[in-house]
């Protein structure tokens, strides 16, 4: 998994690429790169998943706690550009009633304002 | 510069911040320009109407004016909702201006009825202008302006009635009242002009209100108006509103009660001796000592005591002056005098001015009609009730010992007006509390209340191991119907007819058909069957004997068919009772080195809930790709470890990451002993793992509001973040150099937004937590007016001690302010620390 960062109009986009899995994990991690962003005063962070391929249970739980990080802060945690069979499973499993999910990066980012 | 002078100027009588001194004056002149015309014209009033109609028709001019008054209300309440308000206000001075004009040309004919109308007008013109007066001060200042400008603004009107009276007095002999009313009228116009340029001012700086107000208006236009009724209905339907409107009438009754026992007391000790000299000097004391207090001390005695205590001053006053008369009776005229004294100097400075603060709070609307039915009507008629009860009183009670008799009355009624005011002073808090919303809950309670995080992990370890392992995911499907969460939903969504078995790829399940869950068979087997007949499998010695050996055979396989198997072991042994013999292996699986198969470990640790398996799971919490899934387990053990996790906790030696993940484990099991626990490290611990726990008492308080938290060890946190946070301060406006100036500001900036972060955590503690977020929410994103509130709130909420220390880190304050309010909390800390 790779993640790069990048800011539009004061929120930090977070491109992940691969997949979110625990097995390739070595030191920092999608929530540890989040808080990061919270340490410096951010409260609007997107995270584009339009290149990832495949999610487990620990990359459930890094949404859900960066979320939560975010969202205690008084801040806003966004998702844009999931895949339709990801956005299926999230579904079912009542993650879409948490996480607020976007298909395009624009009305994701105006969303926060 | 001229501002920065005025400024200056008036800093040294009031709070005054940059940018309020030009409306503060405004509104200064504004109550003075309206007050000193009315004690022109009540003179005039008195003298006219007496040389006229004699004292013996006074009843009718009292009976005329309470009648017309209530014309005057009904009239008013239906402009002000036709006409925007600041067409209404100046309309009205204009109108009272040529009303002035018109009694000018009248009194200059020698018509009797004239003293009669000019009477009735007086007191209408009074009521009018000092009601729109302070709705527009209600409407310009939010709470915070109105605690420190009001005593500034009020003195206007002290000023005016002092100066004049004396102009009056001054020039009455030498020139016609005629000639005096135009110099009333003079005042006025300056009025008008004053209230023109606040309405510009307004304009500039509010735009936005300006426009909603009007908006409103329309709106207005469209519902049914019935003036009076309207006006009382809005009281009638607000507890608040009757709580305000019995105030008004209980004091003013006092009012009437103690005038009599004044008047009477004077006559009685003085004899009749040079009467007029006597309450000449005596009403210039108290209007001048009544300035002064305005001016000086009710802006201070406000913010030093908050609005609640405040409103007990006046009643208390009065009250142990009644006493006095009471018990020394015609014995001493030093009650009299102290009583009325302090009646007519507080009744129009401290009492007005908190009185007008209550109205701050409530809508815009309630507010218009609830001023016109209370100050305007109401006022004139618990006036009119005063006299009625004094007179029944004068005829039952016995002529010698009388005043004794209505001192007791007044006292017992000054006692209810007292009670009136503890319930306004809390009613008033909530009123403050309704105002701010609470913009956001805690997001783990927002999770927990929406979603299944468990039941999301385990859908997904399903599918995962779909690809990976048939026994895997047999075992997820168990899992899953162990847990009763197989719904059809699920089911559809990992059913899939295919031979892939590419492991990474979820993709595909949705390219094939559906097929079913596992392979098919003849039997149809129903879910509480097949968990029934699956645990009696894992039960069996037999098969415990089977596992073992398999177990032992391929557990030390290298590579990915290794892991494999040790993935289905770890997941197997969670499925077995906690006493079977293969739950042994399970700490060597924790001790795994892949992250999938300790992940499966952990939650079979958890599910399971041994003992022996704590160690391990804690310190799993070192590992940031297993420290979620060892938190989540360690909190499924529950109340049972967790004196075991406080002792990791207060370990020192023990690892930073540990530690903080201990304390939020604690949090998560929240109940009475984890608060504890946390709440003694708290009182030791500094820096990164402070701020973990305080975050985890947060938790524990928002999940549970029966928890209790040690109160000592709470506020001497507090005290210890306000320390730091002013320590932080200094410390950066120190730096010379402007690029590392600029760098240790943000870092600075940082730091302080997280220790003020913790310092309303820990306030939410032991105050009310919902009116504690409340503030800490709004003061971080809220309006000008929603930060003015949120400190509102604080004032209302925490007590003094408490207030002092946080202020000056919420409060609006310039630099060098901040720095001088911060040097001193540091050394009031310091000195407070060595007198331990």
């Amino acid at each position: 998994m790779r993640i790069s960062s990048r800011a539009k109009n004061d929120v930090i986009i977070f491109d992940i690429e691969g997949e979110i899995k625990r097995s390739d994990i070595t030191d920092v991690t999608l929530h540890q790169l989040v808080k990061d962003q919270l340490d410096s005063g951010k409260r609007k962070i997107l995270l584009n998943f339009e290149q990832v391929e495949f999610i487990d249970s620990f990359g459930v739980g890094e949404i859900l706690a960066s979320y939560i990080s975010t969202h205690n802060l008084g801040g806003k945690l966004k998702i844009v550009k999931i895949s339709k069979k990801l956005y299926l499973i999230f579904q079912v499993t009542m993650l879409t009633k948490v996480l607020d999910i976007f298909d395009d990066e624009e009305s994701a980012l105006k969303s926060f304002f | 510069m001229a501002k920065d002078r005025l400024h200056n100027l008036l800093s040294r009588v009031v709070d005054i911040k940059p940018g309020e001194e030009v409306t503060a004056v405004f509104f200064f002149l504004y109550f003075f320009l309206i007050t000193a015309p009315y004690y022109i014209i009540k003179p005039i009033r008195n003298s006219s109407y007496l040389e006229r109609m004699g004292d013996e028709k006074l009843p009718l001019a009292y009976f005329l004016t309470a009648l017309l008054m209530g014309f005057v209300v009904n009239f008013h309440s239906k402009l002000q909702v036709k006409i925007p308000r600041r067409t209404l206000i100046i309309s009205s001075l204009v109108f009272f201006f040529l009303n002035i004009c018109l009694f000018w040309w009248l009194f200059q004919h020698d018509w009797r009825w004239v003293p009669v109308v000019f009477w009735v007008w007086a007191n209408i013109f009074a009521i009018v202008l000092v009601t729109q007066f302070w709705i527009l001060v209600n409407d310009v200042f939010n709470p915070r302006e109105a605690r420190r400008l009001i005593g500034f603004i009020g003195s206007g009107g002290q000023l005016g009635a002092i100066l004049g009276g004396m102009t009056a007095g001054a020039l009455a002999k030498g020139m016609a009242s005629g000639f005096l009313l135009l110099i009333a009228a003079g005042m006025l116009s300056g009025g008008i002009l004053i209230v023109l340029s606040i309405f510009s001012k307004q304009k500039k700086v509010e735009p936005e209100a300006e426009r909603d107000d009007s908006k409103k208006m329309e709106k207005s236009e469209k519902q049914v108006r019935q003036g009076f009724r309207d006006a009382w209905e809005t009281v009638k339907q607000s507890s608040y509103l009757k709580l305000l409107a019995g105030i008004v009438m209980v004091t003013l009754v006092v009012s009437t009660l103690i005038d009599f026992q004044f008047n009477s007391t004077v006559f009685k000790v003085r004899g009749g001796q040079n009467l007029t000299s006597f309450f000449g000097y005596f009403n210039a004391g108290t209007m001048a000592f009544a300035f002064l207090l305005q001016l000086l001390l009710t802006s201070n005695i406000i913010k030093r005591y908050g609005i609640r205590l405040t409103l007990l001053f006046y009643p208390l006053v009065l009250l142990l002056g009644s006493a006095g008369i009471g018990i020394v009776a015609f014995a001493s005229i030093i009650p009299a005098i102290l009583i009325k004294a302090s009646d007519k100097s507080l009744a129009y400075s401290l009492n007005q001015s908190v009185r007008e603060l209550l109205y701050i709070p409530i809508s815009v609307e309630q507010k218009y009609k609830s001023k016109i039915f209370i100050d305007m009507f109401l006022n004139r008629f618990a006036k009119g009730l005063g006299a009625v009860i004094l007179w029944i009183l004068l005829l039952i009670v016995p002529k010698e010992s009388g005043i004794r008799y209505i001192s007791l009355i007044v006292v017992f009624i000054i006692s209810s007006w007292i009670f009136l005011n503890l319930k306004v002073g809390r009613g008033y808090a909530d009123l403050v509390k309704e105002k701010l919303e609470l913009k956001y809950e805690r997001a783990d309670r927002v999770v927990a209340a929406k979603m299944d995080v468990d039941y999301t992990k385990l859908v997904f370890d399903t599918l995962e191991s779909k690809n990976r392992s048939s026994v895997l995911y047999a075992m997820h499907l168990y899992d899953l119907i162990k847990q009763d969460k197989l719904t059809p939903e699920i089911k559809k969504l990992i059913s899939y007819k295919s031979d892939e078995i590419r492991a990474a790829s979820l993709g595909t399940l949705f390219e094939q058909s559906e097929t079913g869950l596992g392979p098919e068979t003849d039997d149809d087997l129903g879910d509480e069957v097949l968990k029934k007949e699956v645990q009696e499998i894992m039960s069996l010695d037999s098969y415990q004997e089977v596992m073992k050996s398999y177990i032992e055979k391929t557990i030390d396989v290298s590579g990915e068919e290794g892991k494999t198997v040790r993935m289905e072991t770890a997941k197997a042994i969670g499925l077995m009772n906690p006493g079977a013999p293969l739950v042994e292996r399970l700490e060597d699986l924790l001790a795994d080195e892949s992250p999938e198969v300790s992940h499966y470990a952990v939650e079979s640790a958890a599910a399971l809930k041994r003992r022996e398996s704590v160690p391990s799971l804690v310190q799993k919490l070192r590992t940031p790709v297993l420290r979620e899934d060892a938190m989540a387990a360690l909190a499924k053990y529950g109340p049972k470890i967790v004196g075991t996790l406080a002792d990791y906790l207060g370990d020192k030696t023990e690892d930073l990451d540990i530690r903080k993940a201990v304390s939020s484990v604690l949090a998560r099991i929240g109940n009475q002993d984890a608060a504890d626990f946390l709440s003694w490290e708290l009182a030791e611990v500094e820096g990164d793992l402070a701020g973990d726990i305080i975050d985890g008492l947060d938790r524990i308080r928002t999940g549970n509001a029966e928890i209790r938290f040690p109160e000592e060890i709470i506020r001497s946190k507090i005290y210890n973040e306000t320390v730091s946070y002013c320590q932080n301060f200094v410390a950066s406006s120190h730096v010379k150099q402007q690029e590392e100036k600029q760098e240790i500001n943000r870092k600075g900036e940082m730091i302080q937004a997280q220790i003020l972060e913790n310092i309303f955590k820990l306030l939410g503690l032991i105050y009310p937590r919902e009116d504690i977020a409340k503030a800490c929410q709004n003061l971080k994103t809220g309006t000008k007016d929603s930060v003015a509130y949120a400190i509102e709130l604080l004032d209302n909420t925490l007590e003094r001690e408490m207030r002092e220390a946080i202020f000056p880190l919420v409060e609006d304050l310039s630099l060098e302010e901040r720095m001088t309010r911060y040097q001193g909390l540091l050394a009031c800390f310091a000195e407070g620390k060595k007198r331990g």
